[in-house]
C-alpha cells in the first residue's frame, strides 16, 4: 500500500503548485499575524481583532500592566522627566563620594504609601512603584522574621534585543539568608516600575511592613500571581502640624 | 487519514501558542543570574527545556527530518545540525558575541521557510538544481546556536564556572532535542505507514511554512517596535 503511493508522487508538484502553495502560506501567515500574533504580543492592532478578541490585553499585561482606572492622566504623562544632576562622583581615595548636587526638582507628584502584608510560609509578594527616570523614592521596610527579597525595576523601554515581557534590572538580591528590613534613598535609573519581591522561606507566618514617599503614581501589587494597579495614598493623609504637637528635644 | 492532516494542522497552527515558554523564564533566569559556580545538572535541564519548547527549533527538525526514511540519514542529518549550532552557542557565550536576539529569530523562522519550500521540490522546480540540504542544514544549525547563545546571554553569568555551565546547557540542549526527535520520528514514521501520508506531505509543509513565516514576521516586527 505504501509501496503504491509513493509512486503516485514520484512526480513533483508543479511550480505552479510551488507558487500558489507558497503564495497561501505566506497569506495565511499574514492574516494570523496580524488578527492575532501581533495584537496580543505588542499590543499592535490594524484591524481592531485584537480589542474585539481581548487578545491586547495580553499586550499591555506584559508592558505597562496598568489598568485604565490607574492610567495617569493626560497632564502628568507628557511633563517631561526630570534631568538628573549628577549627584555624587566617587572620591580618588575611596573615601566618602563627593556631593555634586543636592536635589532633583519635581514640578509635583509627591505621594506617600505605607502596607502591612502577612505572607504565609513560602508565600511571595511584589510591590512595585511607577517611576519616571530620575524621581526619588525614601523608603523603608521591616519584617517580623526574615525574607528573601530582590529589589529591582522593569524599565518601560527596554534594551536592544531584550525580550518585552520578562526583562528587569535586579539593584539588591538576598535569595540565600534573607533580611528582616532594609531602608534607603532611591532615584529610578529608568522609567518603569521599580520595588521589591519579597518571599517567606521560614515555616510561620511573617507580617512585611513597607513605607515610603516618593515621587510615583501608582502601585504595582502582585499577590499570587495576580497582578494589579491600585493608586497611592495623598500625602494629606498624614495629618499636619499643628494637629501633631511638638515635643522639645532640648 | 484526514483526521492526521488536522491533527498535524493544529499541532503547526497551535504550537506557538502552547510553547510560549520559550524564552528562559522568569524564575529560571533569577536562577541563572544568581547562580555562582559549576551547577551541571541546572544547566543542562535549561538546555534540555529550551529545546523541547522551543517551538521554532522543532519546526526545523520537523522540516529537516520530513523525507528522511533511512535511520542512518536522520542521525547524520542531525549531526551536522548540532554541529552548527554547538559552535555558534559556545563561541557566541564565549566570545561575548551579542547578536540581535529579533534578528537571529527572524532567521530561524527563514529556516522553516527554507526547509518547507525545499521540501515541496521548489528549489529544483524553480532553479533548475537542488542546493545542497547538508550544508543549508549545517548553515541554519550555526543561526540557530546564535540564537541560544543570545538567549542564554540575556543573563550576567557568573565567570565562575562558566565553560561547565554553557557546556552543560549545550549537552542539555542536546538532549531535549533527542528526547523531541524521538517523538517526532515516532509520529512521523506511524504517519508514513498511513496511506495518506505522501498525499498531505505538500499541504503539511506548506503548513510548516506558514508556521515560519509567522515566526519570520513576529520576529520581525518586534526588531522594529521593541
Amino acid at each position: 500500500m505504501g509501496e503504491e503511493s509513493y509512486v503516485v508522487t514520484v512526480q513533483p508538484p508543479s511550480r505552479k503548485r510551488i507558487a500558489t502553495a507558497t503564495v497561501v502560506a505566506l497569506v495565511i501567515a499574514g492574516i494570523l499575524l496580524v488578527t492575532a500574533v501581533l495584537p496580543a504580543e505588542y499590543g499592535i492592532d490594524p484591524l481592531g481583532t485584537g480589542k474585539a478578541l481581548h487578545l491586547t490585553d495580553l499586550a499591555s499585561a506584559g508592558a505597562a500592566r496598568v489598568p485604565e482606572k490607574a492610567a495617569p492622566s493626560p497632564s502628568e504623562s507628557t511633563e517631561p522627566p526630570a534631568t538628573i544632576v549628577p549627584v555624587l562622583e566617587p572620591a580618588s581615595d575611596g573615601s566618602a563620594p563627593v556631593v555634586k548636587g543636592t536635589f532633583i526638582a519635581q514640578k509635583r507628584g509627591y505621594k506617600v504609601d505605607s502596607r502591612e502584608i502577612k505572607l504565609k510560609a513560602g508565600e511571595g509578594t511584589e510591590i512595585k512603584y511607577n517611576m519616571k527616570k530620575g524621581a526619588g523614592m525614601v523608603y523603608s521596610w521591616t519584617a517580623s522574621d526574615k525574607l528573601l527579597f530582590e529589589f529591582h525595576g522593569e524599565p518601560n523601554v527596554k534594551p536592544v534585543g531584550k525580550s518585552s515581557t520578562d526583562y528587569y534590572e535586579t539593584y539588591e538580591l538576598d535569595n540565600q539568608s534573607g533580611k528582616n528590613e532594609g531602608h534607603g534613598t532611591f532615584v529610578a535609573p529608568s522609567s518603569g516600575i521599580h520595588g521589591w519581591f519579597w518571599e517567606n522561606k521560614t515555616p510561620n507566618e511573617v507580617t512585611l511592613k513597607v513605607v515610603s514617599a516618593g515621587f510615583y503614581d501608582w502601585i504595582f501589587l502582585n499577590r499570587d500571581n495576580k497582578e494589579t494597579a491600585v493608586r497611592t495614598m495623598d500625602p494629606d493623609v498624614i495629618p499636619a502640624h499643628p494637629k501633631v504637637p511638638d515635643e522639645a528635644l532640648r | 487519514m484526514s483526521r492526521n492532516l488536522l491533527l498535524c494542522l493544529i499541532l503547526v497552527i497551535v504550537l506557538p501558542v502552547g510553547a510560549l515558554a520559550h524564552n528562559v523564564s522568569k524564575r529560571d533566569a533569577t536562577f541563572v543570574q544568581s547562580n555562582s559556580g559549576s551547577a551541571i545538572a541546572p544547566f543542562l535541564y535549561l538546555g534540555a527545556k529550551h529545546m523541547v519548547t522551543g517551538y521554532d527549533h522543532l519546526l526545523f527538525l520537523v522540516g529537516v527530518i520530513f523525507f528522511l526514511y533511512r535511520l542512518r540519514d536522520v542521525v547524520q542529518y542531525v549531526s551536522l545540525f548540532t554541529i552548527g549550532h554547538s559552535l555558534t552557542l559556545l563561541g557566541g557565550v564565549l566570545g561575548g558575541i551579542h547578536a540581535n536576539s529579533y534578528l537571529v529569530d527572524a532567521i530561524i523562522g527563514f529556516s522553516v521557510v527554507y526547509k518547507a519550500f525545499d521540501n515541496m521540490d521548489g528549489f529544483k522546480r524553480f532553479l533548475g538544481f537542488q542546493p545542497s540540504t547538508r550544508l543549508a542544514v549545517l548553515i541554519f544549525g550555526l543561526f540557530h546556536g546564535f540564537g541560544l547563545a543570545t538567549k542564554l546571554q540575556e543573563f550576567t553569568l557568573a565567570k565562575n564556572g562558566l565553560v561547565t555551565n554553557i557546556v552543560s546547557f549545550n549537552i542539555g540542549v542536546e538532549i531535549g532535542q533527542v528526547l523531541a526527535l524521538t517523538g517526532v520520528l515516532i509520529a512521523l514514521s506511524y504517519w508514513r505507514t498511513r496511506p495518506g501520508f505522501l498525499q498531505h506531505a505538500f499541504l503539511t509543509n506548506t503548513a510548516l511554512m506558514v508556521g515560519g513565516f509567522m515566526l519570520v514576521g513576529y520576529q520581525l516586527t518586534g526588531y522594529f517596535v521593541a
